[in-house]
């Protein structure tokens, strides 16, 4: 197991490193000087090309290309990623508890998604083709189908307005959370729910099932035999959902105003501030890579099989 | 072709392609189909109800909702179908390159791939989309970035089981060229997985052009797209909360119905998914695709 | 009293109404092996799994099913399940994907012996150990711990199999038993098997394509097609004299596949001539 851990630690790494060379390159190849960002973002009004020149030197950007990498790279590692064009803060001090608060409300929704998927997948699918499995099967499609941010306004409109039940936005309290929980669940219940079940049947149809029916074994046995093999899919699955929900709260949080990571990186494209941007490429990246390799450990965990693989 | 008449057996699929066509149709014809100008402007009609002249009423310029609709169209679905074809096509090429060729070539782009699908898709489109600026085309850009790996992936498996088969090993002695062999017998048969991978890509990156639209990241105003138009309507949602109803309706149709085509086709590719109570063996490899599918969304 | 009876035993499918298996009967006697023979897709297995009251809820079942005197079709689900395992013993075709992946194999044999039997686990360790090394498996404690993945075929037809002899069930029935195993495993297990009907001495039915094992193992043959019981009879009268075209094709075609088997065996050709 140890050995496992190790080899799959060292296949992350490597990807690790051409994830933040892709992010730093992404920079690297904007069309838009970065030295003339911070010139108009200071608010400069006749932009000259010694100024520009100046800005470059200052930004560390006449050095040599590798040079910049490796400087950049050694300093994310101690979480500076310089400062933002537009306010001149340090990146990290914005991006931290943007974080933060996206972390909170990536966890809660994951949370719910977890409970919701693993809880209807295995009754759906131990009760095949029955109404409830139909219904539920068909309203997770629908929920496949529907825009995440309309789903929200109109949410916002119903419990927020028009029954002035909930707040439309921000972060104060419990309750404020409902609401773009509520939305994120919605959004993804339905496809893990359906990964979920369709795991369970899969397993349900397998010899091992019919063997334990046939030495007697109570149902609740062989159940809990199928489950524990049909949530080792979960694990991976839930794995890789908890970074692609990381990283698609973005919608969610500018409707409900989230001071999160989603709300600071369209404000951030949009003033065209590179630091920002580069830096929760990098963060992103980073978590993804850190969660698959977690689930697949977790995975390795529950099934000795898959330590000989690799 | 068999594929087809399976296909139309199918109520459900038939009823959604109809759909989809249908919405390809209007959009293409868009300037002979609507009503008016999308971008006319008529401060006298600010928030107009349904009449006659404007079916689905105006919005906060006074601008005429059908109109916009149905000029949306080309953005939010005609658009993400090139972007779609554009990476379907690069995919196919490398994927057929590396099955076909196999060695170096293949294990190169491989591990390209990996590296791009070990990107989640949102974080991808944001960096480009950053990088680049705001814009549909920046969006559509990104797409064609993040989807060609996702193709060359499905469709290099698809090569290679054919690659061994008999007949086109025996096309190979018989002298047939690289490129006759692979026009001739692999494309047809790999034709349908590409099919099925795009259908289902599909749906997705239409709710994903207009959420970023709605972010204000994709197209521009005065221009009409749906994303744009529920962004517009935000601003109202309040006192008039109706101007959400139109646009979010359209994209539920036309993903629904999108959806429902992927999954019929799925379906009258591997009947074997149709014996309920009888998943295939491969449970993965039909789970994986479709995490992978949200992923990108 | 002591027999398995299966009379107008007919099973057909709920949902699309077609019938599978109109009308079977058939009676196993003490002590008696018979196998049943046909192609796949003949309903061979249903019909064994009908016995165990197996089959999956969309497919129906209707006859008399008579263990020792007992109506399995009149049992409530509990008492079925206890007659599983303790009276009707089952053996796997794929003894890969008999166990749970993901538990060493230990784990699976103890829950049943504590399902049927109130021993102590040492107790129970015991006699799976007894029982494992009396099917020529050498390292019992090892087997008991591994993961089903670390364990041959071969292997897992014989653990269970040694798990049969521990419950000493009336009925066995193994559902093609060695087609998943390769010549010299297959003969290693069948040989088992043999022992197995000499220790117990019950019931055993035996679903088989390959005519060179049943000639082997089993006293009486039925020749399944199509979900009809075509032939019957003792199994040195069937595969010597067959009436029906189809019997008669089985043992010609059979008999150059198992030329191969039958030398290892050291037994002459299946039929003479």
């Amino acid at each position: 197991m140890g050995g496992y851990i190790l080899r799959r630690i060292a296949v992350a790494l490597p990807l690790l490193i051409v994830i933040s060379f892709l992010a730093f390159v992404l920079n690297q190849l904007s069309p838009m000087d970065p030295a003339e960002v911070v010139l108009h973002a200071q608010g400069v009004p006749t932009i000259t090309e010694e100024l520009i020149a100046e800005t470059r030197a200052e930004l560390g950007m006449d050095r040599p290309f590798l040079i910049q990498y490796f400087d950049w790279l050694i300093s994310s590692f101690q979480l500076d990623f310089g400062s933002s064009y537009v306010t001149g803060k340090p990146v990290w001090s914005l991006l931290g508890p943007a974080l933060l608060n996206t972390l909170k409300l990536t966890l809660v929704s994951s949370a719910f998604i977890i409970l919701f998927s693993i809880v209807m997948g295995v009754v759906c699918a131990l009760r095949e083709g029955g109404w409830l499995d139909l219904s539920v099967r068909g309203f997770s499609f629908l929920l496949t189908s529907l825009p995440a941010y309309w789903l929200a306004a109109l949410m916002v409109w119903y419990f927020s307005v028009k029954l002035d039940l909930l707040p439309t936005s921000g972060m104060d309290s419990i309750s404020s959370y409902i609401l773009p929980v509520a939305v994120i669940v919605i959004g993804y219940a339905g496809i893990y729910f359906r990964m979920i079940r369709s795991s369970m049947l899969s397993n349900l149809n397998e010899d091992y099932v019919l063997y334990g029916r046939a030495c007697g074994l109570s149902e609740t046995s062989v159940i809990m035999y199928v489950l524990r093999n049909s949530l080792q899919v979960a694990v991976s699955v839930f794995g890789l959902a908890i970074p692609v929900i990381l990283g698609s709260t973005v919608v969610v949080e500018n409707i409900f105003a989230w001071p999160g990571l989603g709300t600071l990186t369209v404000n951030s494209i949009l003033g065209r501030d590179f630091p920002i941007i580069q830096a929760y490429v990098l963060v992103l990246a980073a978590a993804f890579v850190l969660f698959n390799t977690a689930s697949d450990i977790i995975n390795a965990a529950f099934n000795p099989k898959l330590r000989k693989e690799f | 072709m068999n594929l087809l008449k399976r296909l139309m057996k199918d109520k459900m699929a038939v009823a959604s392609l109809s759909v989809v066509a249908a919405t390809l149709l209007v959009g293409l014809c868009a300037p002979f189909i609507a009503p008016h100008n999308p971008n006319e402007v008529n401060m006298e009609l600010r928030f107009a109800g349904a009449s006659w002249q404007y079916w689905l009423g105006n919005d906060h310029l006074g601008r005429c909702v059908l109109s916009r609709l149905i000029y949306g169209i080309r953005p939010s679905v005609l658009y993400v179908l090139a972007a779609l074809a554009a990476s379907a096509c690069i995919g196919a090429l490398l994927g057929f390159a590396a099955g076909y060729f196999r060695g170096k070539v293949d294990a190169l782009l491989m591990r390209i791939c990996d590296c791009m699908l070990s990107f989640p898709g949102y974080v991808m489109t944001l960096a480009v989309v950053g990088m680049l600026g705001a814009g549909l085309e920046n969006i559509l850009l990104a797409f064609v970035l993040m989807k060609w790996a996702w193709f060359a992936r499905v469709i290099r498996t698809a090569v290679m089981q054919f690659a061994d088969a008999d007949y086109v090993k025996f096309a190979k002695v018989l002298g047939a060229g690289h490129m006759r062999i692979m026009a001739r017998h692999i494309t047809p048969v790999a034709l349908p997985e590409i099919a099925v991978v795009s259908s289902s890509s599909f749906g997705s990156m239409i709710l994903q052009i207009s959420g970023l639209s709605f972010l204000g990241l994709g197209i521009q105003a005065p221009h009409a797209e749906w994303g744009m138009m529920l962004n517009e309507a935000r601003s109202v949602m309040f006192t008039r909360p109706e101007l959400m109803l139109a646009p979010g309706i359209a994209i539920i149709v036309v993903v629904s119905a999108v959806n429902f085509l992927s999954d019929s086709l799925q379906t009258a590719l591997d009947p074997k998914l149709m014996t309920y109570g009888k998943p295939s063996k491969a449970g993965m490899n039909t789970i994986l695709p479709k995490l992978r599918r949200k992923e990108v969304a | 009293m002591h027999s398995l009876e299966i009379s107008r035993l007919k099973i057909w499918d709920s949902r699309t109404g077609s019938v599978i298996v109109p009308d079977s009967s058939f009676r196993v006697e003490q002590g008696k092996c018979l196998a049943i023979v046909g192609e796949s897709g003949s309903g061979k297995s249903l019909t064994c799994r009908a016995i165990m009251r197996l089959n999956p809820a969309s497919l129906q079942q209707s006859g008399h099913i008579e263990l020792n005197g007992i109506n399995l079709e009149e049992l409530s689900d509990k008492e079925m399940r206890q007659f599983r395992g303790k009276h009707l013993c089952m053996i796997m075709q794929n003894g890969m994907r008999a166990f749970d992946p993901s538990r060493p194999v230990g784990a699976h044999l103890l829950k049943t012996l504590a399902v049927h039997y109130p021993w102590s686990r040492s107790d129970a360790i015991a006699k799976l150990k007894a029982a494992l090394a009396s099917v020529g498996l050498k390292d019992p404690d090892k087997v008991l711990k591994s993961y089903p993945y670390q364990l041959s075929g071969g292997m897992l037809q014989r653990t269970m199999i040694a798990l049969a002899l521990v419950l000493e069930p009336d009925v066995i029935i193994a559902d093609e038993p060695t087609t998943a195993l390769d010549a010299i495993t297959q003969y290693e297990v069948v040989e088992q098997f043999i022992a197995l009907r000499s220790r117990l001495g019950g019931m055993m039915i035996f679903v088989s394509h390959d005519l060179g094992i049943v000639k082997r193992i089993a006293d009486d043959v039925l020749v399944m097609k199509d979900g009809h019981i075509i032939e019957r009879g003792k199994t040195s009268d069937v595969l010597a004299e067959a009436k029906h075209p189809y019997t008669r094709y089985l043992v010609s075609s059979k008999l150059a596949l198992s030329r191969h088997f039958t030398e290892l065996m050291g037994g002459e050709a299946v039929v003479e001539g």
